[in-house]
Formats: C-alpha cells, structure tokens, sequence
C-alpha cells in the first residue's frame, strides 16, 4: 500500500481577480507522477502555490507527508519540501554546475571551496540517478534538457519530496522529453514523486501513473492509468472542430522557400510553403524554431544556403518585414505583442499605418474598422482597460491586428504553447480566418497537438534538418483519425 | 444627464486623464490653501511670476516625460541647460549676432540629445549610466567653453534676445510663457496625435511587440533625446536672457525638477504612461510649493523635503497600482 504525499481536501482559497481555488480535492502518492491536465488556466497558478506554500486558506485541509500543513484557520506561510521545474531556470547562469548544486544550498557551511571534491560528488549524484553531466559547462550553456537534469539533482539534494514540472513541453524537445520521462521513472522508484502540469491531455497520459483534470477552479475528474485515452476524455474536452470554410485551391506558387539553410541550429533545412497554404514546421528537438523565426525577419542571416520570398532572395529586399507583408506572431502573444497601456482600439490599429503607408489615419476609417470588426471582437473593441480582458480575449486581439494588417505571410511562434484548452479553441479559429483571407501561414511548434486542426501540411524537422513530410492526405491515411496520428507521432 | 456622463466617460477614457484629474484636484487644493494663508498668493502679479517661474520647469518636464515615457531616462538635462546658457551667453560676449549664436547653441545641445539616443538605443547602455556619463562631459563643457569663468554681460546687442526670452510680454503673458505654452502645444500634439507618438508609447509599453510591430527603437529613442535636449536648450537660453550672462552652474539640479515634474503629473518611470497635460500640473505643482512655501517663510531645506517627499510618493503610487495591488476585479 502507497503512502499519501499531498492530500487537499474541499481547498478554497484565493482572490477576486478570478484566480481562485473552489471546493479542491485531490491527493498525491509518494513515487508516483501525477498529471495535471489544465483545461482551464484560471486559479492553477493558486493551486500550485498552495501545493508549495501553506499560505491562508478560506475552507479545507491540506496534508503533506503525513502532517496537517494548512488549513482554513491556520496556514502559518511555510514552504513545503516541494521544487518547481519551469521555463525560467532556478540555477546562477554565470556559475558552473557543481556551485549550483552544491554551494548554492542551505547546509553548505564551507568556506573554501574545493572544486575538484564538488565534482567528485556531482558524479556520483549524477550517477546514482543514471544520468551523464558535463560538469565542466557553466549553467550558461547547458541545454535545456541538461538544465533540468542539473535542477532535478539540486531538487533530490535538497530533499524535495515532490518536484513540480511545469508545461516541459514548451521548452524540451520531443526526443529529450523522452529521455527525461525515462529518469523520472527511475526517480520514482527512489521515492521521489511528480506533479506534471501540462495544457495537453496527451501530453498527461504519456508518462502520468494517475491524472486530475483541472478546470473551472477545481479538479472535475481523475483518470486511473487504464482510463487515460482520448474517449474518456472528450466529456470534458471542448470541440475543436471548425466551421465549414470555402475550400481554397492551392496555387504551385510559392510564397516562402528554405533551401539547404545552415545556421546556428540549422543543419540544411529546406521546405517551402506555398501561397494560401498552412504548414507546420514540427521542430523535435525544439531548438530551431526561434531562428528561423528570427531569419524571416531579418533578424540574422543564414551562414549557408538560400531564403526566397514571392521568388526574391529574402536578403536582398527585407528590410522591414512588415513592408515586405510578412507578420511574425510571438509565443505567448498576451505578453510580447499587446501594448498593455494602449486601448484595444489602438492595439488593434496598430499596424494600420504600415498598411497604408504612413498616410494619416482617418477617423472615417477608425469608425468604419470599429464597426466591421465589433463582429470579430464584441464590445471589448471599445475597451480601454488591456488589464480587464481575459487571455482568450488578448489572443484574439493579437490575431485580428494580423488579421487586419493583411499580410501575405504569417507566422505564428509556438501558437499553442502557452493558454489553455479555451485559448488554443481561439488560436486555431483565428488562424483558420487568416486562411480564409488567403495568407500563407507557417506554424512553428515543438508540440503537435492540435496544430493538424488547421494545417495542410506536417514538415518533421530533426537534427536542424527536414526529416519527414506529410500533407493532409497523408496524416488520414496513416491514422483514421487525425488525434490518432499525433499519438503515433 | 446621459450626455453628462458620456462626456465625463469620454474624458476618462483618454489615456492617462484620471491620474491627471486627480493631481489636478491636488493642485487646486493647494492653490487654494495658499492662498489662504496668503491673500497676496492671488494677486495678478504673483500669478504672472509664478507662471513665468514655472514655464522652465514645463519645458524640462516636456522633455524628461518623453523620455519617461520609452521607459528611459535622461540625467543630462541639467548640464544640458547649462551648456546651452554658456555657449549662447560666450558667443554673444564675443561679438556673434544672438540668433547666429542661438542657432549653434541648438545644434550643439542637439549634438548631446543625438549622443544620448545612440548610447542607449544602439549601444544598448542603461539610461541612467549613459546620461549620467553626458551629464559630466556636457557640464565639463559648459565650464570650459569661458576658460572655467561665467561670462560678462551679453551686453545691450543682446537686448532683442533677452526681450524675446525673458523680458517680453504679450498682453498679460510674459514670452517664456508663451514660447512654453507653443512648445508644450506641438510636443503634445506630437505624442498624442501622430504615428511617432504612438511608437514612443509603444516602446516603453511593450519594447518586444513595438520590434515586432515593426517600429524602428533606435530612431524613436534618438528623437525622444533629441526632444529633451531640444527643451533644455531652451531653458538654457531663457536662463541666459534672466541673468544677461552665462554662470556655468546654470541648470544645476534641473534633472530632478524634470523628474518631478514628470512623475507628479503621472508619467510612469517604468514607461508606456502619462500625458503632458499631467507634466504641466506636476510643474505647476512644484511651481506653487516653491511659491507658496516661499511666502508661508519655510526655509529652502524644508522646501526640498516637501518636494522629494512628494516625489517618493508619486513613484511609490506609481508602482503600486502598476503592480496591480488596488486593482479589482473587472465586468
């Protein structure tokens, strides 16, 4: 029988601002990795800092490790042996592996430091969970996935009971996640447990032993191992399927071609897409996809190969790629591309006077875009507060400046990775409009979930370089159904 | 009644007006008070100097939100102003027409503004290191542009300069006043109704999405120093004008009166906020403390308590509500 690590019963908390926990129940074994699916994004964050923190709470218990930690008449602030995992890094970057692990604790009472015994004892760490490490690399220049190797060590040494992974997917490519999935197994049998915390169900079930639901401020289901698959998850699951659209017949033109391009983490890609068309760039290991977005902008040069655009060099003409009626969308739009302290309005024109060239805007054409574009957004057109709008709702606004501004190329950054099940709804939606008006879109993802939905094409890209391409014909013939394909992928 | 608070509702949704309204309120308030203690506070003639008194700290204030504004800041306004007086006032000792002198005067001050926008949307330097760097080398010139002596008399020759600045009036205005107000008039238009405006907003509210939405960083920071160097320029005239010679510590300290001025009339120092409608309430305000506590008898110490206190207060709101801290839930 398993011992309970975490246990919340009936957890209310939080504040006004929506990101409130209701009526939370769930536990967590010791040794096991539980998946938390997050359907919904509002008041996660609450939960995961009670999980950490035993911050006040308004209603319920909570247990960690056997002892009442928290509850609604007594949460005195303390941390629980608990280590989060996420995108931003934990570690000094400027300092090496072993000043991390080791000097950078609470027990290090030392004062001279003995590199060449720290090393010593990093290796045996390392080789007691069955990993390798360069310990002569400073934080700096690990990899990803080597970063949360070094973490997952600090965490161990640090006696965290339970380790916190926060949406890896969005920074660890598909072949080191795996890779990673293996050494959590392997800490598990070492008592050490998970809470993996992902937007995708997929995602979930690939490595959890059990899996809760969140949604709507508490946990509506949890799925046992032999529950964990597509059908036991629909209830709970929005449709992604879109409205019917006019089918567009693809030209042989091509808007954007890669050929034989070398870069930093570019090993000869190739692919082109053509005018009108939808391709997903599937990036396995994760690493190229922000240079290639910064290549079409300008940002670099390839140190090899050719880039053409509506058939020129890309090197030759771009100088603003905006000019050029290329739109780069960011990932995790919310944060890089709205102008928090301009209305919607404004945010929504932003690039209008690109479009017409530096001519002044005038008010006729502000009133008529208010009035043809109420229909896109609703009433939040006349917002003027950016802070008041919801995350699906500053997606949306991101996606009709795009939208508006009519480039003949988009290209949309990781569009999935960050948002929930609602905000993934919006993105998809809005890139199927985008297609509608007949712009190229190319998406560049590390996660496949989801980008079929809209896609004509699959481009595979391992190792810097094209491994495998599928178009929409292909996906269906090899799966029946084309969520069936992404689990085979 | 419904067109009322439409119209009330219109005036709000302006960006940056509530804040204003309520430094305004505060003014007002002030205004008052002192006036009270001191019926001769209300006087025509008091009126007149104050807004003359206030009209440098406006155009510095102009410059400094600008800047604010991107999200940077410049130090060098101060030294800016010095400079300004001391080549103008040495020039024209050394025989040169004034608006010759004026005229090099501008470029030379322009030459700082350009430097200033290179160092730090180029170079990527941090603001204050930058500014304070062009601080030192623009107040180093100020001194040895006289051989490290203020200048004599610009002398009589200079009398069209010193009406055109200080002395002249036009109907109950003074001209600093006015070239002020006319200043303050086309900065404001600038940052509110035209494509830079909106970039200068775009880039200390969001510095990644304004590259993104294509706008060129280097060139608008460039034109945000040159417009603050532009300002300080000015006032380094008007000073010359009021004293008829350069004194190489003119100028001193007018870096904070810029901040002041600025951040008390609500421009944030984290940038992407403000209006400079607010920038001439906040210099008013700083007007009417010096005033005011000048004619209730405080000595100058009290005075600048009064005054920094203010200021620590303003950042502090500042950062409060931007932190989200009062904020409620919304719809």
């Amino acid at each position: 029988m398993r011992e309970e690590l975490l246990r919340m019963e009936y957890v209310t908390c939080g504040d006004d601002n929506g990101e409130q926990v209701e009526n939370l129940h769930f536990y967590i074994l010791k040794g096991e990795v539980m998946g938390l699916i997050s359907a919904t994004s509002k008041g996660l964050g609450t939960l995961i800092g009670l999980v950490y923190q035993n911050t006040p709470i308004e209603f319920g218990r909570v247990w960690f490790e056997g002892q009442m930690v928290n509850h609604y008449a007594y949460g005195d602030g303390s941390v629980n042996k608990v280590y989060i995992i996420e995108e931003r890094s934990k570690l000094i970057p400027n300092l090496s592996v072993e000043d991390n692990i080791f000097v950078l604790r609470k027990g290090f009472k030392k004062y001279v430091i003995n590199r060449r015994i720290l090393r010593e004892q990093v290796k045996r760490l390392a080789e007691s969970m069955q990993v390798e490490l360069d310990t002569n690399k400073r934080v700096d220049e690990l990899t990803p996935f080597e970063r949360c190797v070094v973490e997952l060590l600090k965490a161990r040494l640090m006696g965290a009971k339970l380790v916190i992974l926060l949406y890896l997917t969005n920074f660890i490519g598909r072949q080191d996640l795996a890779r990673f999935h293996v050494l959590m197994k392997h800490c598990c049998q070492a008592e050490m447990t998970f809470l993996y915390v992902e937007n995708h169900h997929q995602e979930v079930f690939r490595v959890a032993d059990r899996a809760a639901l969140y949604s709507g401020h508490r946990i509506v289901k949890v799925f046992e191992k032999d529950e964990m698959s597509d059908d036991t998850m629909r209830p709970y699951t929005i449709s992604f399927d879109l409205p019917e659209s006019p089918r567009r017949l693809l030209t042989d033109q091509v808007c954007l071609r890669f050929d034989q391009v070398y870069g930093k983490t570019i090993k000869g890609l190739s692919f082109s897409v053509r005018q009108g068309e939808c391709l997903t760039l599937f990036d396995m290991d994760n690493v190229l996809i922000d240079e290639v977005a910064e290549l079409i902008k300008g940002g670099c040069r390839a140190e090899k190969g050719k880039i053409f655009y509506e058939g020129r060099l890309l090197d030759d003409h771009l100088g603003d790629f905006l000019d050029s009626g290329i739109a780069v969308i960011p990932e995790d739009p919310t944060k890089k591309a709205v102008f928090k302290e301009l209305t919607y309005m404004e945010n929504l024109t932003f690039l209008l006077d690109k479009k017409l060239k530096g001519q002044h805007v005038k008010r006729a054409y502000l009133r008529s875009i208010r009035e043809e574009y109420r229909g896109l957004s609703g009433d939040r057109i006349d917002e003027s507060d950016m802070k008041a709008l919801e995350a699906r709702e500053l997606y949306n606004l991101v996606y009709l400046r795009i939208h508006l501004f009519r480039p003949r190329l988009a290209v949309c950054v990781r569009p999935l990775a960050k948002g929930d099940m609602f905000c993934r709804r919006q993105v998809i939606q809005c890139i199927q409009e985008l297609k509608n008006l007949g712009i190229s879109v190319l998406l560049l993802t590390a996660s496949i979930s989801d980008c079929l939905d809209v896609s004509e094409r699959l481009l595979i890209v391992r190792g810097g370089r094209a491994e495998a391409e599928y178009d929409e014909s292909a996906f269906l013939k090899l799966s029946h159904s084309v969520r069936g394909f992404k689990e085979s992928i | 009644m419904d067109k009322k608070q439409s119209g009330l509702k219109k005036l709000l949704a302006v960006r940056g007006m509530g804040q204003v309204i309520t430094v305004g309120i505060g003014f007002v308030i002030l205004y008052i008070a002192f006036g009270i203690m001191n019926p001769v506070f209300f006087s025509g003639k008091n009126v007149a100097n104050l807004l003359r008194q206030i009209a440098p700290i406006v155009l510095i204030g102009v410059g400094q939100s600008y800047v604010l504004i991107t999200g940077n800041i410049d130090l060098s306004i101060g030294s800016v102003v010095g400079m300004s007086c001391m080549i103008s006032a040495t020039l024209m000792t050394k025989g040169m027409n004034p608006w010759a002198a004026v005229c090099v005067t501008i470029i030379c001050c322009l030459v700082v503004g350009i430097i200033n926008g290179l160092l730090v949307a180029e170079c990527k330097l941090p603001p204050f290191i930058a500014t304070l760097g062009t601080m030192t080398i623009a107040r180093g010139i100020a001194q040895i542009v006289n051989n490290n002596y203020n200048t004599d008399s610009i002398g009589d020759g200079a009398k069209a300069f010193r009406d055109f600045f200080y002395y002249g009036k036009m109907g109950p205005l003074y001209n600093t006043v006015i070239i002020a107000l006319i200043l303050w008039l086309v900065f404001n238009f600038v940052l509110s109704k035209t494509r830079t405006g909106r970039h200068i907003y775009a880039i200390g509210s969001n510095i990644e999405a304004a590259k993104l939405s294509g706008v060129n960083v280097v060139s608008t920071t460039v034109k945000v120093y040159l417009v603050s160097a532009f300002c300080a320029c000015v006032v380094g005239l008007i000073t010359c004008a009021t004293s008829g010679m350069g004194t190489m510590d003119a100028g001193n300290s007018y870096e904070m009166y810029a901040v002041a001025a600025s951040v008390i009339g609500g421009v944030s120092t984290l940038g992407g906020q403000g209006i400079l409608l607010g920038t001439v309430i906040g210099a008013a305000i700083w007007g009417v403390l010096q005033n005011g506590l000048q004619f209730a008898g405080a000595p100058v110490a009290i005075r600048n308590i009064v005054i920094g206190v203010i200021v620590v207060v303003s950042v502090l709101l500042d950062v409060i509500v931007r932190s989200g801290k009062f904020s409620k839930k919304k719809g």
